[in-house]
């Protein structure tokens, strides 16, 4: 042990160390303090069955926020019961009272929406509904079987609908507009009477301002389809709607106030018993064929529907109940007329299909008065109906033909209007057909104005393009008027409104007095006449053709006052007018014409119409003074004739001649003309040959002209006329001087002088030999003209031989040139000079011939000149 | 012989572990400049303050949840005791002893630990004493092992963030729970397992020595 006893120092203050605790023990009590501050109170609440609850898991949830948890699941004493402990969030401990409610949420999957996806996972939970903040504390409650109405402590708007029954309209819901979800329905209850069903609905504060105090709600849930012979209707919520059901409301009404909370407004089972309209009386006084929903029309517009269609107790009327859109409350008068409109089957359009299957529909025809809600409707459809736009007629007509109500009224094939009825007159005579034009085509209407019966086809074969005419496809099968306004005398607009009465004619061709009234183009088109024979196949309408396009018609046919033609007259279209003159040829151009000669066959025609329909065709030679309109033309047969323009004259031949009708006239070779008859006169001893001498061939028609008739012969040397072989005879002429005459006498043979050009020369010689008409002259051999005739000369003393030398050759010829007969075979025998055997060419060793020569200088011949020919 | 460095007149640092004559009580260490003493001042107070904050603090630690796992939007804050009967429900009993072990019964056994060692010295008992110095050592070394806890609610709270498919918070027992483990390991830090002995060599007659 020590001796010095430490000072010891105690301190009085215990260590700082010591805070460490109590700051702990500060801290935990903190915590802890905490943690148990959040825990909630303890409410007991009885359920039925514990089926979803689970202790320690299952929450209690208000808004979606958790605000409790089921603590301890307990059964009742009497094992009926479940007792929840449950532990509810601090903030809670003021609602619950009284009335505040628990009830189960288990997932529900619909259509209408997921509730309580979550509950898949974590299974049901307990919806809670506070009471209210005043009330009795309570901590005990029982839980209820099913949602109870949301408290309607939201903004929005709370609506109460009535409805007679729930449908498939059950919580949740929705309420749509324009298939949008605006809100839904919270509840629905049986009000207290039993006889309606209350549906308590919530719309979102956002849609509040479509609800007015009289938007009208109607059923949309499910598929509705309604089907009659009139429609069928199907009416389709959305998807969600189909299947949920829904509610869908009107349009606002923007005029009406806003709809106040817990208003209650009507629910309509349907759309269509949801639509407004004034409610008519209309009683039909035989049973009729009408539906409900039928549809009530005024001029094709609709205005309302059937509601309800109810027999009377005698069963001898119809008692119907409709209506009618509010707006058409002013077609409601006194005089207005009600009637069963039945569709009429008509193949005219197709469009009218949907209304055959809309069925029968009520038209109402307004009337004027004071307002009414009560009318009888009328057996038929009125047999005039006003229109109150547009213009009246009337048509009087001996037939109806094929029109019918509706059958259009076309002008230029257009439907200005319509057939509105028809009846016949007081007489019976006739028949009235009421019809309508539109306002807008009301000037159409003049007092010239011709109507014509447009129905059916009108197969004028004209052949223009196959004319198979109809006024428009419509019109054939309905039946259609059409009219013109014929051209040349349109008034003034004032005389359009007078008349309202008119005749109507059969056809086309009446109403247009064959045309001449048609045309428009007729006042301004060239007018021509044109004379002829007879019409032939020619007639109003056809066509007058240059080069093959139509540049007119025929407007009319007439018979000249003397009988013994006919004047055609046309119309030129004023575009084309510039192609007649007056060298304008016309001809027929009807038929075929077939031109066959040995050099060539032609077949004409103008045109397949023209084949068959006839028309005119014309051609102008050359440019000439315009003619004045209604210039007499002539009208040939055909488009040769029209080019000859032939000149008849008589030429009358011994018999004996043969000689056929269209042998042709020539002249130098040239046709001139055509024989158009022969006739036999005097008794066998002539023929009076018709000659038609063509243009060209006028010069003819002279006294001294010469004809004879040209036979074909066949020679050694050749064939003269050889195509007279085959074409017969013809006959030449030769133009005398003189005055212009019709009538000739033909001359036996042709004549042995013929003044052709160069020069023509007479040979006198003491025999023929074997020279003929056509046997040729030679110099040197060269062929240079030939022998046109030969004749005995007056007292038979010499043979006049004539001979034509070629123009060329003229010149040949001498004053004193030696002519020689060259025909034949000249055969020199003598016995120191052998044979001499000489021939100028085979043809003259046949046929014979004369060759000439000439001294080199003297005076060239000149025609009319005569040699001589000494010895064969 | 039972002798101390006491009782031969040595002290050490405690810092640097210089011995130093018993005579330089008081004054600072030649090496490490700190203050020499005999024993560890006021270690019994403070470990006994620490002790009794941290069994404070073992209270929230245990009656407040330490972890929030929820899986797909399922699931409670547990505490320590509640994740361990999980564990059990689940079958998992091992990972369950595991749990209950490191976070429940090592902790009991410290903060009893400490207080028995604490009594040893205050009240002089010279029983056992080997066995309390291995009781302190298990003490001492099995202190940081409670933190697996905490360890397991760091990393989970960090990692296991799937948004609503699961999702694991840390709670404020953790919190609780750390600050006790952390509390205790410096408790039975500042136990100076020395003053078992001076008891001991009180009684055999080196009372002057340990005399203070």
């Amino acid at each position: 042990m020590s001796d010095h006893d430490p000072i010891i120092t105690r301190r009085h203050l215990p260590s700082a160390i010591w805070f460490l605790p109590l700051l702990a023990a500060i801290i935990a009590g903190w915590l802890v303090y905490k943690n148990y501050d959040g825990k909630g109170v303890l409410v007991e609440v009885v359920f039925d069955s514990a089926s979803g609850l689970e202790a320690n898991k299952t929450k209690v949830f208000y808004r979606g926020l958790p605000t409790g948890v089921v603590k301890e699941l307990k059964i009742d004493k009497d094992l009926r019961r479940i007792k929840a402990l449950i532990e509810m969030v601090p903030q809670t401990a003021d609602s619950l009272t009284k009335n505040a409610q628990f009830w189960l949420v288990k997932p529900q999957v619909s259509l209408s929406g997921v509730r309580g996806l979550e509950t898949l996972l974590s299974g049901s939970y307990i919806s809670f509904q506070p009471g209210d903040l005043s009330g009795e504390f309570k901590r005990s409650f029982e839980a209820l079987d099913q949602p109870p109405p949301p408290i309607k402590n939201s903004d929005g708007l709370y609506l109460t609908l009535t409805s007679d029954s729930a449908r498939s309209v059950y919580q949740g819901a929705k309420v749509y507009f324009r298939d949008i979800e605006v809100g839904e329905v919270l509840s629905h209850a049986l009000s207290p009477d039993g006889k309606k069903v209350l549906i308590e609905t919530y719309i979102e504060p956002r849609f509040t301002y479509l609800i007015k105090s009289n938007t009208r709600f109607w059923n949309a849930s499910g598929i509705r389809i309604k089907a009659d012979l009139s429609k069928v209707d199907i009416q389709i919520g959305s998807l969600a709607s189909i299947i949920a059901g829904g509610i869908h409301f009107s349009a606002p009404d923007e005029t009406a106030d806003p709809a106040s909370n817990s208003q209650i407004l009507p629910l309509y089972d349907d759309y269509e018993a949801a639509q407004d309209g004034i409610e008519v009386l209309l009683r039909f006084p035989g049973a009729t064929e009408l539906t409900e929903g039928a549809s009530v029309q005024s001029r094709g517009i609709k205005i309302g529907r059937v509601k309800q269609v109810t027999l009377t107790d005698d069963f001898k009327s119809m008692d119907t109940v409709l209506l009618i859109d509010p707006r058409a409350q002013d077609l409601l008068k006194e005089g207005s007329r009600f009637w069963l409109q039945k569709p009429e089957l008509s193949l005219e359009h197709l469009d009218q299909l949907s209304e055959l299957l809309r069925g029968s529909y009520i038209e109402l025809e307004p009337g004027q008065g004071a307002e009414k809600l009560s009318f009888t409707a009328l057996d038929i459809a009125p047999a005039k109906r006003q229109l109150s736009m547009g213009k009246a007629i009337q048509l009087r007509t001996g037939q109806l033909g094929s029109v019918s109500k509706g059958s259009p009224i076309l002008y230029r094939q257009l439907p200005v209007g319509e057939v509105l009825s028809y009846e016949l007159d007081k007489t019976g005579k006739e028949v009235i057909i009421h019809a309508a034009i539109e306002q807008r085509y009301s000037y159409l209407i003049q007092t010239n104005s011709r109507f014509w019966n447009a129905s059916g086809i009108n197969f004028t074969a004209n052949f223009d393009g196959l004319a198979l005419r109809t006024e428009s496809a419509a019109a054939l099968l309905r039946g259609g008027i059409a009219f013109f306004n014929p051209a040349g005398n349109r008034k003034s607009n004032s005389t359009t409104s007078t008349k309202n009465t008119y005749p109507l004619y059969a056809d086309y061709h009446q109403a247009s007095e064959q045309g001449a009234l048609t045309d428009q183009h007729l006042q301004n088109a060239f007018k021509i006449r044109l004379r002829a024979l007879e019409t032939g196949s020619l007639k109003a309408g056809d066509p007058i053709l240059y080069k093959q396009i139509r540049v007119g018609k025929i407007v009319q046919a007439t018979l000249n006052k003397d009988g013994k033609g006919v004047t055609l007259y046309g119309s030129i279209d004023p575009t084309y007018s510039h192609l007649i003159n007056e060298s304008s040829r016309f001809w027929n151009a009807s038929g075929i014409k077939a031109d066959f000669s040995l050099r060539h066959l032609s077949v004409r025609t103008e045109s397949l119409e023209t084949l068959v329909s006839g028309g005119i065709a014309f051609d102008t030679d050359y440019a000439a003074d315009p003619v004045k309109p209604n210039h007499l033309f002539t009208l040939y047969s055909d488009r040769t004739t029209s080019i000859q323009q032939p000149l008849g004259v008589q030429v009358t031949f011994a018999a004996g001649k043969n000689i056929q009708p269209h042998a042709d006239v020539r002249f130098k070779g040239q046709i001139i003309g055509k024989v158009a008859t022969v006739d036999v006169t005097n008794e066998g001893k002539a023929l009076r040959v018709n000659i038609d001498l063509f243009r060209d061939g006028h010069f003819l028609a002279r006294q001294n002209s010469l004809f004879w008739i040209v036979e074909p012969a066949i020679r050694l040397s050749g064939i003269d006329n050889p195509a007279g072989i085959l074409t017969g005879n013809y006959i030449e002429a030769l133009p005398g001087e003189g005055q212009a005459t019709f009538s000739f006498s033909g001359l036996p043979k042709p004549p042995a002088f013929q003044n052709k050009s160069g020069l023509n020369l007479t040979i006198h010689s003491p025999a023929l030999g074997s020279l003929y008409k056509g046997s040729p002259l030679f110099y040197r051999q060269v062929p240079v003209g030939s022998v046109t005739g030969f004749d005995l000369n007056d007292k038979g003393e010499h043979v006049n031989i004539f001979i034509n030398i070629k123009p060329e050759y003229a010149l040949l010829v001498r004053h004193n040139s030696e002519f020689k007969n060259v025909s034949g075979v000249k055969i020199d025998f003598s016995l120191f000079g052998g044979i001499n055997f000489q021939a100028d060419s085979l043809e003259t060793m046949i046929g014979g011939g004369i060759s000439f020569t000439s001294p080199a200088d003297s005076k060239p011949a000149e025609s009319g000149d005569v040699f001589i020919i000494d010895e064969m | 012989m039972q002798h101390s460095a006491l009782t031969q007149g040595i002290i050490i640092c405690h810092r640097c572990a210089k011995t130093a004559g018993i005579q330089q009580d008081g004054e600072t260490c030649p090496r490490c400049g700190t203050r020499l003493h005999r024993r560890k001042l006021h270690s019994v107070a403070y470990t006994w303050a620490l002790l009794l904050a941290s069994m404070i603090m073992l209270i929230p630690a245990n009656i407040l949840p330490i972890m929030t796992f929820k899986a797909l939007g399922k699931g409670d804050p547990a505490t320590i005791m509640q994740g361990v009967l999980q564990l059990v429900d689940h079958g998992l009993l091992g990972i369950a002893l595991v749990v209950l072990t490191a976070s429940i019964i090592i902790p009991l056994l410290k903060i009893i630990g400490l207080i028995i060692l604490l009594l040893t010295v205050q009240l002089g008992w010279t029983t056992n004493m080997r066995q309390k110095m291995l009781m302190y050592h298990f003490v001492e070394w099995i202190g940081r092992w409670s933190m697996l806890d905490i360890f397991v609610v760091a990393i989970l709270g960090a990692i296991v963030q799937l948004g609503s498919l699961a999702s694991v918070t840390g709670n404020t027992g953790a919190t609780a729970f750390a600050v006790s483990v952390i509390l205790t390991m410096l408790a039975a830090n500042c136990f100076d397992t020395r003053l078992i002995w001076d008891k001991h060599l009180e009684k055999i007659g080196y009372a002057d020595h340990v005399g203070r």
